[in-house]
């Protein structure tokens, strides 16, 4: 690009105070924050509750591994077989390995910059002037992070100058995020689409041919902060503030279905004495709704890690997806 | 509604009086004039009832004949409603230009949305009007210059193939198709819809005033003017005298003052065929000298003027403006506020003359089978791209504030209004420049007459019409079309797919 030659001086006036048709200038200089020390604290209540809900959530998970090592360990010490304590020592080797993996997933995740803001944004913008050209201060930030995220990766680089071509004709903000949504944005969500089919194929397919309670809800969880992390990473940015709370809730509340549905449902068996077939079956279901879990905990991860919500493109239905990924579960009964 | 032409003229036939029998040659066109004038006159009274049922049954006619012939096809006709130089050929090539080529109409639902299937240019409807010159504009524009200024009147028919939206739709045919009838003419004319709401004697109290303001380009007309008796007798030489210096004084006076445009007649500056016909040869004359007798000067200006008036009625309004069904009114806002502020009322005026001739809204169902009425409604604020983008809300309100009893008028009637800030053709790109510790949003592109490129801010825009204090402090600056408009891409714009949107849109379903 040429550099410009002739620079014509711009008669600007400074803001006058008072004066309500110069302060709304977009040009006009932005005042600092009064008093730096007037700032909100740096750990807002919603990320409080998420770390308190993460403590919740190790314990049930804890209490869960407690009940099978005292099945183990009621087997061990009525008939201390060799046999036994292998299985105990295997069991707790596997819990370990599986608290460091999502310890370190979650880890991963934290690294990744929170996207609350500029999905805030975004959706102020589209909800405010749908027509006047306010590229303004706002709009301007919004875009500036939109690039700081997505034109340095080398995955998103080619849609993004895609999307650099074609901004010129965006004038409006609303209108550019629309351009953004469609070049920069729709190739993730086919990423993040695949990535959640796949990881609920897996997640029921292994619920359903699971000998344990407990490696069960540990694999399920495992796979849950795997997925939230692929997504997020696939969006270059975590979810945030309440968004992330939600997305939490909902693991906890399915791992602790999870569970309870498997100790219930292996109780009635036992009772009624069902055959295999019942048994079969129940596990089979048990798979489907990880499954759909997993869509639909996808689906929100998505929601909540996207940089501007789903207005030009249609958001993914659970029901669609479910028929994509969970029909494999349907030949397994034959098996 | 002044679309009546007037019927009292007929009482007024002058018998060839001795004086007149004496200069034979040159009265010979005043006797023929005013009697034609009077034919015309008592015909008119018989005439405007039969013309009104005639036309009436026309219409039906007419819109039969042509559902028949455009059978599963929609036709709108469009009307680019703007003054002189307020971008009427671009904008019009520009949108022609889109519909052909609809790569950057993404505002545009039906293009977003994947349904737009292709346009092509069919032959217009109107076998007597000549056709746009799309290509010759274009071709200009491509090479990076503007199109000169429109001298005709002219028309073009775009056909829009498109998918239905809805389902049930999608059943009785897949595709469905959209006539979009676009016409050209030049802004200059649209002045004559304000005088079809005004008689002779109005006219005059409306032109006097603008005489006390000396012009020294026009001081021998405007003296032979104030010197010229109304109740003199009907002098041919005399009134020819007169319309050839009123005619000099409203084409030298009409480029910069709104308030001589808003009262010249429009086809005083391009006559044509029409040059020296008596149609053309009146001029005003002083409307103080209480009531003229009959066979005066005054009764002849009288009567040609309503010829006049009969004439635009007739071949401007009726064939083009009456049977509109979207409207796009332009606005060369920057042009306008450079000027700071000289004439704004009297181009509020004159706007809001031309827009009063308008009938929007919506005729209830058997009505609307032949009564056709504007229900969308687009006013832009044109040449955006001279204003940088973070100051275009300035202009959409300063517009919203400068035509808003137009555009009140317009909603009361239920027509569907938006106003936006519009440049057809993009000249500019932006760029933002540091420039003493503050980030200002340039204008970067070729000024007109130069080779090399500039950055350019052209300061404040005023929030409204009544900060025009500030307009000194906005300069725009004229800028030719990019060199680099060939090549087969679509024209750079600036929300001509908002225009579309708010226009055709709905059409497009």
């Amino acid at each position: 690009m040429t550099q410009p030659f002739t620079v014509k001086a711009p008669p600007l006036e400074l803001p006058e105070p008072g004066d309500a048709s110069v302060a709304a200038d977009p040009l006009a200089v932005a005042a600092p924050p009064l008093n730096p020390a007037l700032t909100p604290a740096d750990e807002p209540p919603a990320a409080r509750l998420g770390r308190r809900l993460l403590w919740i959530l190790g314990g049930l998970v804890a209490a869960a591994v407690l009940v099978d090592l005292a099945s183990i360990g009621y087997g061990a010490i009525v008939q201390p077989t060799a046999t036994g304590i292998a299985w105990g020592l295997v069991y707790l080797a596997a819990v370990a390995c599986a608290a460091v993996l999502i310890g370190r997933q979650v880890a991963a995740i934290r690294r990744l910059e929170a996207i609350g803001m500029i999905r805030a944004e975004a959706d102020g913008i589209v909800a405010g002037v749908p027509t006047g050209g306010s590229a303004g201060a706002a709009a301007g930030e919004l875009f500036g992070e939109l690039d700081r995220l997505y034109a340095q990766r080398a995955d998103t680089a080619w849609s993004h100058a895609r999307y650099a071509e074609a901004r010129g004709d965006a004038i409006d903000a609303g209108d550019r995020l629309a351009l953004f949504e469609e070049t920069v944005v729709a190739p993730l969500d086919a990423r993040a689409v695949e990535a959640i089919t796949r990881t609920a194929r897996r997640t029921a397919v292994f619920t359903a041919i699971s000998p344990f309670v407990a490696l069960d809800v540990a694999v399920t969880l495992w796979r849950a902060v795997i997925l939230l992390r692929a997504i997020a990473e696939i969006y270059g940015a975590r979810a945030s503030g309440l968004a992330a709370m939600g997305l939490l809730r909902r693991v906890l509340g399915q791992v602790a279905l999870a569970g309870g549905l498997e100790a219930t449902h292996e109780m009635t068996t036992e009772l009624l004495g069902g055959g295999i077939t019942a048994r079969v079956s129940t596990r089979i279901g048990q798979g489907v709704v990880n499954g759909l879990f997993m869509i639909r905990l996808g689906v929100g991860a998505m929601d909540a890690c996207r940089p501007c919500g789903f207005r030009r493109v249609a958001r993914p239905k659970v029901l669609d997806l479910a028929r994509r990924s969970l029909s494999v579960l349907r030949q397994t009964p034959a098996a | 509604m002044a679309t009546d032409p007037p019927s009292d003229t007929s009482d007024d036939t002058p018998p060839p009086s001795p004086r007149e029998e004496g200069l034979l040659g040159r009265t010979t066109d005043a006797v023929t004039g005013a009697l034609t004038d009077a034919a015309a006159g008592v015909g008119s009274l018989i005439g405007g009832v039969a013309g009104g049922v005639a036309g009436l049954a026309e219409g039906v006619a007419g819109r039969v004949v042509r559902s028949v012939d455009e059978l599963g096809e929609t036709t709108l006709r469009l009307g680019v409603t703007g003054l002189a130089r307020s971008g009427k050929t671009v904008f019009t090539t520009a949108l022609v230009d889109h519909l052909l080529r609809p790569d950057r109409l993404r505002g545009l639902a039906a293009v977003a949305e994947g349904r737009y299937r292709a346009a092509v240019l069919r032959p217009q409807p109107d076998d007597d009007t000549p056709r746009f010159d799309f290509e010759a504009h274009r071709d200009a524009i491509s090479a990076g210059t503007w199109p000169r200024p429109t001298r005709r009147l002219s028309q073009l028919r775009v056909s829009i193939r498109y998918t239905p939206k809805s389902f049930w739709a999608r059943q009785l045919g897949d595709t469905r198709t959209l006539n979009l009838d676009i016409v050209d003419y030049p802004g200059e004319w649209l002045s004559d819809l304000g005088l079809l709401a005004m008689d002779y004697a109005a006219w005059c109290r409306a032109v006097w005033p603008l005489l006390e303001a000396n012009d020294p380009a026009a001081a021998e007309w405007q003296a032979l003017t104030r010197a010229t008796d109304p109740a003199g007798p009907q002098d041919e030489a005399l009134a020819r005298r007169l319309a050839g210096g009123f005619r000099a004084w409203i084409v030298g006076a009409a480029a910069d003052d709104w308030a001589v445009r808003r009262i010249a007649p429009g086809r005083f500056h391009d006559p044509g065929d029409l040059a020296g016909s008596p149609l053309l040869t009146f001029a005003p004359l002083r409307p103080d000298a209480g009531e003229p007798g009959r066979e005066t000067l005054w009764r002849l200006m009288e009567r040609r003027f309503d010829s006049y008036k009969r004439y635009v009625h007739t071949q401007f309004f009726k064939a083009q403006f009456a049977r509109l069904d979207r409207q796009i009114v332009l606005v060369d806002l920057p042009g306008l506020v450079a000027q700071e502020g000289a004439g704004l009322g009297a181009f509020t005026a004159l706007l809001d003359d031309v827009l009063r001739c308008f009938r929007y809204g919506r005729a209830p169902w058997p009505w609307s089978l032949v009564s056709r009425r504007i229900d969308r409604v687009a006013f832009a604020a044109t040449k955006a791209d001279l204003v940088p983008s973070d100051q275009h809300d300035r202009m959409t309100g300063f517009l919203d504030a400068l035509l808003f009893a137009g555009m009140n008028r317009a909603r009361f009637d239920r027509a569907a209004v938006r106003t936006l800030a519009l440049a057809a053709l993009r000249t500019t790109s932006e760029q933002t420049v540091r420039r003493d510790g503050a980030a200002h949003l340039c204008l970067r592109g070729r000024p007109e007459g130069e080779a090399e490129e500039v950055l350019h801010h052209p300061g404040s825009f005023p929030a409204g019409p009544d900060h025009l204090g500030d307009a000194a402090q906005f300069r725009p600056l004229a800028f030719a079309p990019p060199a680099t408009l060939g090549g087969g891409r679509a024209l750079p714009h600036a929300r001509l797919d908002h225009a579309l949107e708010q226009l055709i849109g709905d059409a497009l379903t």
